[in-house]
C-alpha cells in the first residue's frame, strides 16, 4: 500500500469514528470524544514519519496517531466506551487513550502540559542515547499556554530529540504576521512552516526526526490546514477544504481507488466500528474493585478499606 | 564490618542521593543550580562532581518545566529526583504534580507509571516570610496517587529517601529546612532503607497521645517533657511518612491513652490535623477521655517578623497537653 494510501485508510477510521462517537455522545451512551477538528490527515503522516523505536505525545483528539500505529478499533472503542475489555481500566475519559506497547503517551485535559512531558522523555532518551526521537502533537491553541514555552524553553537549552508539530487554521488568508512556528526562534528551536498536505508533513516530520537524531536539536513545526469547528460544536461537513476530502479526491485522480471502491471500503470500516462498539458494550463495565487499580502500583491499605466499603455497598441488597 | 559517624540531615540526604545514584544508573537530578552549586542548601554538593552533566542537571528557572521533564523522563524508565529549591515555589509545578503526575499510572491503567521523588524543604523557622517557609504537605495528600513524607532526623531522612528513590509511584520528599543543620546523630554509612508507610513511636507514656513531624516533632517532645514534670506522660509519634498514613500505630496508642494533640505547622483549616483526628475518631471513638485537639500554625499566611508567635512551638503545645492531658 503507497504511503499517502495508508495515510488515507487511517485517517478515515479516526473520521468514521469520530461521527459515530459524536452520535453516542449525544444520545449519552458514552462521555464526551474530542473529535480530530479535521486534523486526521496531518495527524497520521507525521506519526507515520516516524521510526517504530519513537514516541508520540498526541492531545486528546489524536487517536489518528494510535490507528496509524496499529492500535485495533476494537481496543480503541473499548477504551472510549469505558468497558471491561479496556486496557485502561476504564479510568481515562475518552479520547485519552495511550499504549506503552505502541509507544503512544497518555494525553492529558490540561491543553499544554504533554509538551513537557514529551520533551522530558526526548531528554531522557538522549541521555540513554538509544537513538529514540519524539513527536509531541497539539493544535494552535495550545500554543498560547505556559508549558508550550516551557517545553520549547527546556528543548531549546538541551537539544533533547523531539518536533513538536502545530497546526494551525491556514484556511484563512492571508497569514498572520507571526507564524506560532516563530515562537520556536527564541528558544533556539528551529522553526519550520509547511503546508498540511501529507506528503509535506511527511517529508517535513522525517527531515526534523532525522536532525533531532543526529543530536542537532528540536523543531518547531507549523502545518497550515482548514481546521472544522469541533463536531461537538455543529462543525464537520467535510467540504473542499477538508485535507481527508482533498486526499481522497487526490487519490482517486491517481487511479488509487474509484468512488465504488471507497464507498465499499468505508462500508467496512463502519461495520467493523458497529461490531466493536456491540463487542465493548457486550463486555460490561469494569468491576467495581477496578476503581482502586492502579492508584499506586500496590494497594494501600487505606485504599483496600475503601474497596471493602465499596464492596459491602454492592453486596448489600437494594 | 558496617560503620557510622555523625551526619545531619543535609548531609545525610546527599549520602543517599550519592548512594541510590551508584546502585541505581537511572537515577537523575535535575533542578534550579543543583549541579555546579549544589543546591540552594547545598544538599546536593558533590554529586555534579562525581556524576557529570547527564546525571546533575542544571534546569531552566521553571518549576513547572522541572516537573513536567521529570515526568517525562520517568515515562521513558528513569528515575528522575527533581528539586524545588523551597516547597512555596512548587505551585508553578501544582499543575503538572496533581494532574499529571499523580494520575500517570491510574489514567493509563497502568500501562505508565511516574517513578519519582519531588525533593522540597519546608517549614519555617528561618526567617523566610511568606516565599519560604510553607508547609504545604496536606494540599498533596489531598491528591490521589502522591505518597508524602516528612523526616524528622538524618537517620530516618537517609532511609527514607532510599525508599522514595525506589518506589514506583511519586513521592513528595519534605524535608524540614530547619532541622537541615540543626540535628546531629550518628547514621551508617552504607546504604539502608527505612520503610514508607511506618510510622515510629518516639517517646512512649501513658496520659496523652502526640503526632507531630518535620521540625514540629521536636518541639512535641520539648514540650512532653515540660508537662511531665507534672505529671503527665505523653507518648510521641512521628509518622515520618504523612501519606499513606500508618493509622494503626497512631490508633494503638490512642487506644491506650484515651487522649490525642496533632501538632503541625500549617494553618489548622484543612490541614493534615483534620484528617489524622478523623480518622482516629472513626477507629477510636470510645476511647476518647478527652476531645481530640490540634495545635497549628494559624490560619494566616506565614508571616515575616511574628514566625514565633505563629509557629506551634513547645510553648503553645505544653499547654493544649497539660489540658488536655487532665481533662
Amino acid at each position: 500500500m503507497s504511503e499517502l494510501l495508508s495515510i488515507y485508510r487511517h485517517a478515515l477510521t479516526a473520521r468514521l469514528i469520530d461521527e459515530r462517537l459524536e452520535v453516542l455522545a449525544r444520545g449519552g451512551r458514552i462521555g464526551l470524544h474530542p473529535d480530530s477538528q479535521h486534523a486526521e490527515v496531518v495527524i497520521v503522516a507525521a506519526t507515520l514519519a516516524l521510526g517504530e523505536g519513537d514516541w508520540v505525545f498526541p492531545t486528546a483528539r489524536d487517536h489518528a496517531a494510535a490507528f496509524a500505529r496499529g492500535v485495533p478499533v476494537a481496543t480503541y472503542l473499548a477504551h472510549v466506551i469505558g468497558s471491561a475489555s479496556d486496557p485502561l481500566s476504564g479510568h481515562a475519559a475518552p479520547g485519552c487513550f495511550c499504549s506503552r506497547e505502541k509507544k503512544i503517551a497518555p494525553p492529558t485535559g490540561q491543553l499544554s502540559q504533554h509538551l513537557t512531558q514529551a520533551m522530558g522523555l526526548a531528554w531522557a532518551a538522549r541521555l540513554r542515547r538509544d537513538g529514540a526521537c519524539v513527536l509531541a502533537l497539539l493544535p494552535e491553541t495550545a500554543a498560547d499556554a505556559g508549558d508550550f514555552h516551557s517545553a520549547l524553553n527546556f528543548a531549546g537549552a538541551t537539544k533533547a530529540p523531539i518536533v513538536f508539530l502545530v497546526r494551525t487554521d491556514g484556511s484563512e488568508a492571508p497569514a498572520p504576521d507571526v507564524e506560532v512556528a516563530d515562537k520556536g526562534i527564541a528558544y533556539g528551536v528551529a522553526a519550520v512552516d509547511v503546508a498540511g498536505d501529507p506528503e509535506t508533513v511527511l517529508f517535513a516530520v522525517r527531515e526534523a526526526s532525522e536532525r533531532a537524531r543526529r543530536g542537532e536539536g528540536p523543531t518547531l513545526l507549523e502545518a497550515r490546514i482548514s481546521v472544522a469547528p469541533s463536531l461537538g460544536a455543529g462543525g464537520s461537513a467535510p467540504g473542499p477544504g477538508d485535507p481527508l476530502e482533498k486526499l481522497r479526491r487526490k487519490l482517486i485522480d491517481d487511479g488509487a481507488f474509484d468512488e465504488s471502491a471507497d464507498w465499499h471500503h468505508r462500508r467496512e470500516v463502519m461495520g467493523e466500528i458497529e461490531a466493536a462498539i456491540v463487542a465493548a458494550i457486550d463486555a460490561g463495565p469494569p468491576s467495581p474493585d477496578a476503581i482502586f487499580d492502579h492508584v499506586f502500583a500496590e494497594l494501600a491499605p487505606h485504599l483496600s478499606r475503601q474497596r471493602e466499603q465499596l464492596r459491602k455497598v454492592h453486596e448489600a441488597p437494594r | 564490618m558496617t560503620t557510622s559517624s555523625q551526619k545531619n540531615m543535609v548531609q545525610s540526604i546527599n549520602e543517599a542521593l550519592r548512594l541510590e545514584m551508584q546502585r541505581d544508573d537511572r537515577v537523575v537530578i535535575l533542578g534550579e543550580d543543583v549541579g555546579k552549586v549544589g543546591g540552594v542548601f547545598r544538599v546536593t554538593q558533590g554529586l555534579w562532581d562525581e556524576f557529570g552533566d547527564d546525571r546533575v542537571i542544571d534546569t531552566p528557572l521553571n518549576e513547572g518545566g522541572i516537573i513536567g521533564a521529570a515526568i517525562g523522563m520517568a515515562a521513558y524508565g528513569m528515575r528522575p529526583v527533581p528539586e524545588i529549591q523551597f516547597a512555596d515555589f512548587i505551585f508553578p509545578a501544582f499543575d503538572q504534580i496533581v494532574s499529571e503526575a499523580a494520575k500517570f499510572r491510574y489514567r493509563s491503567g497502568g500501562e505508565y507509571s511516574c517513578p519519582m521523588v519531588i525533593r522540597a524543604p519546608v517549614g519555617g523557622g528561618i526567617r523566610g516570610g511568606a516565599y519560604h517557609s510553607q508547609s504545604p504537605e496536606a494540599l498533596f495528600i489531598h491528591t490521589a496517587g502522591l505518597k508524602v513524607v516528612c523526616p524528622s532526623n538524618p537517620h530516618d531522612a537517609k532511609g527514607l529517601l532510599a525508599s522514595a528513590i525506589q518506589d514506583e509511584d511519586p513521592v513528595l520528599f519534605f524535608e524540614p529546612k530547619r532541622v537541615y543543620r540543626a540535628v546531629k546523630m550518628d547514621v551508617p554509612d552504607e546504604a539502608y532503607v527505612t520503610p514508607l508507610g511506618v510510622g515510629k513511636v518516639v517517646r512512649e507514656g501513658e496520659h496523652v497521645t502526640v503526632v507531630a513531624w518535620g521540625a514540629m516533632l521536636y518541639e512535641a517532645l520539648s514540650a512532653a517533657e515540660q508537662v511531665a514534670e507534672q505529671g503527665i506522660e505523653c507518648e510521641v509519634i512521628d509518622p515520618r511518612t504523612l501519606w499513606p498514613l500508618d493509622i494503626d500505630v497512631i490508633v494503638k496508642s490512642v487506644e491506650k491513652t484515651g487522649r490525642i494533640v496533632v501538632v503541625h505547622e500549617a494553618p489548622k483549616a484543612c490541614g493534615f490535623g483534620a484528617e489524622v483526628l478523623q480518622l482516629v475518631t472513626e477507629k477510636s471513638f470510645l476511647h476518647f477521655t478527652a476531645p481530640p485537639t490540634r495545635v497549628t500554625g494559624w490560619d494566616t499566611p506565614f508571616p515575616y517578623t511574628l514566625e514565633n508567635d505563629y509557629l506551634p512551638l513547645a510553648h503553645r503545645i505544653a499547654p493544649k497537653l497539660l489540658e488536655i492531658g487532665k481533662y
